[in-house]
This record gives C-alpha cells, structure tokens and sequence, in this order.
C-alpha cells in the first residue's frame, strides 16, 4: 500500500502542531516532516504517523549557507534550503547535505537546467509547497506557475526528484495527499506521477538520511558494514 | 441508435469551516474557470448535487473524464464567501447510489 508523505508542516505553536499531526493522520498521511520553530522533543506522535525532524535554511550568501550546514546537518533528517539568490541556490544544488531547495515566490528564481544537473549530481530534490501554488492561483500569475512548470520539466530531464508537500502552517492549509498530487494537473503532469511526489519521492529521502544518521554513514557511497575487532599488537 | 457516451463521476467532499450551498456552488464553479478557463468549465461540467451545511458533507459531479482536474479545483479553493475554508475529497464514484450507501457506511475520510 502507497504511503503518503508531508515533508513540509511548519506550525507557529505547540498546540497547532499537536492538532495539525492529528489531521495529517487523518488525511491519510503516514509520515511528515515538521519545520519551524517547535521542538519534537517530548512529543506523542499519533499511532500510526511517522514524525521526522526538519529544518529549513533561509541564508543570504553562499557562505552562510555551508557555515548553517555545518551547524545542523547532523540535527536533522530533512535539511532544505529556501532559495532567494541565484549564488544560493546554486550551492545548495551542489552540497551533498542539502536535501530540498525551494524557490518562493517573489524570489525571481526557479528551478533552472544548470541547477537541476548540479541537484541531480549530489541527490538533492526540487520540492513545490501547495501554500505557494496556491498564491500563485490566487494573484493569477501565469508567469509564476510557467516559471515551476519549467522547474519541474528540469528536474525531470535531469532526473531530480520532485517533492509535492503543503508547506503548511495551519490546519487550514492542509490537504489530502490525492488532492495535493491533483493539482499538479495544472503543470501538466500525469496524475499518477504527481502521486510519486508525495508518496516515493519523499519516503526515498527519509530513508536515505535515516541511513546518514544511524551511525554506519561515512561519506557518498561509503559506510560501515562491520567493525574490525582489534589487533593485537604485542 | 446514438449511444450514451459521456460518463460522471461523484465526488463526496467534506468542507473545512463555514460555507453556504449557494457560496460553495459559486466557489466551485468559480474554482474551475480560474484554472481552466470557459473551455475547462463547459469540459468539467461542475455540478453540486447536494450539500448538506449541519454535516458540512456534499457532492459534486463532474465528467469522467476530468475526475484528477475536478478534485484539483476543489483542492484550490481557499475561501467562500470571504471565509477561509479547506475542501477534503472522501469518497469518489461511478453511482450516486453507491456513493451516498458508501457515506452512510461511513467509509473515507468521515472524521477529517
């Protein structure tokens, strides 16, 4: 059975966060991934729910960014990188501890091809939050959603996965999986692609960093297998 | 003989905060024109069959064909009535009949 996957909430209170994980449940979610402000310490997940820690980087130079990184790649399972310069987005694309980039709107950036070959060297996925389609919906920018359907025809050129999450900080701003993956339609993809955005495509890095973080992870490619027992010199 | 070619799909949805019939028939219609245009509405074919306010629970049925474009639409709706709503997708169908026994079972996302 597909298991659904929100890798964006990011709740402005305890409270809100507590209730938002109750509905992801009941939306049909089997895993999320929280941001912001709020701590997962001591917190009861719903049976049944999936709970992983996120956190989303919003530096303003290139070097910023890989000092952030440095401080938190080992704190959290989702690292993502919120893009508002081009010098960003492009170091963010080549760093092999960045997960997610995506671009706000406003920002006057996108997913290019330069930034989808260097993302889909080093595994990191182009992610599109339902809270920003939904802004460009509302102000009618053709220009905005031309700008992510150009995005996402990169990264499926190139072979980057693609990550449909709501980016929500409400309850309100919450949706089904089915109906999240639906609105893709307005990008022009298939329906049954768009499903992968929230179902494969985020469970794949979930996993991949669990993997990272469990101790056994080395560098790309490396890890240990079995500790040696020790030699004894004498 | 002309054979019956155009197939429907109901839609049975559960609405997220405060809405009338009337406002969530213009919200919907509404909904589709803005993504798809005069060419989408006429190809869709959005109808609200019923909406029931005390449960907040209704149906709409829209051309087989457009079902994922449809729920889309739905998806997109963010207020009705100058009113922040969120609309969640329960059960779809091939039947009215089925779909209402199917709600009545309580089958889908009944508690959302």
């Amino acid at each position: 059975m597909r298991r659904f996957i929100d890798l964006h909430l990011r709740p402005r209170s305890r409270g809100e966060m507590e209730a938002m994980l109750e509905k992801a449940l009941r939306l049909g979610y089997g895993g999320v991934a929280v941001a912001g402000s709020q701590t997962l310490e001591g917190l009861e997940a719903p049976k049944g729910l999936d709970i992983v820690s996120r956190v989303d980087l919003k530096p303003k130079t290139a070097g910023a960014l890989k000092a952030s990184l440095r401080r938190v790649r080992t704190l959290y399972v989702v690292v993502a990188v919120e893009c508002r310069s081009k010098a960003v987005a492009r170091q963010a694309a080549r760093d092999h501890r960045v997960d997610v980039v995506y671009f706000p709107p406003g920002s006057g950036l996108w997913f290019d091809d330069a930034e989808a070959r260097l993302a889909a060297q080093t595994g990191c996925a182009y992610e599109i939050n339902l809270t920003e389609l939904l802004a460009l919906i509302a102000g009618r920018d053709a220009h905005g959603l031309r700008r992510m359907a150009e995005g996402v025809w990169n990264a499926w050129r190139r072979d980057v996965p693609v990550i449909l999450s709501t980016g929500a900080s409400n309850r309100l701003e919450m949706r089904e999986p089915r109906g999240l993956a639906s609105l893709m339609t307005l990008l022009d993809i298939e329906p049954e692609d768009a499903v992968e955005m929230v179902s494969t495509n985020p469970q794949g890095i979930i996993e991949r960093n669990r993997g990272r973080l469990s101790g056994e992870y080395v560098a790309p490619g490396v890890r240990i297998v079995k500790q040696g027992g020790g030699v004894d010199a004498r | 003989m002309p054979v019956k070619t155009v197939r429907r799909r109901y839609i049975a949805f559960k609405v997220e905060g405060e809405a009338s019939k009337r406002g969530l028939e213009e919200a919907i219609r509404g909904s589709v024109e803005r993504l798809y245009g005069l060419n989408g509405l006429w190809k869709l074919e959005p109808t609200l069959i019923e909406f029931d306010e005390h449960r907040r629970v209704g149906i709409v049925r829209c051309n087989h064909r457009w079902l994922p474009w449809m729920r889309a639409a739905l998806t997109a709706i963010t207020e009705v009535e100058g009113k922040p709503i969120a609309l969640h997708v329960l059960r779809v169908s091939g039947t009215l009949r089925a779909l209402r026994r199917r709600l009545v079972e309580g089958e889908g996302l009944e508690s959302v």
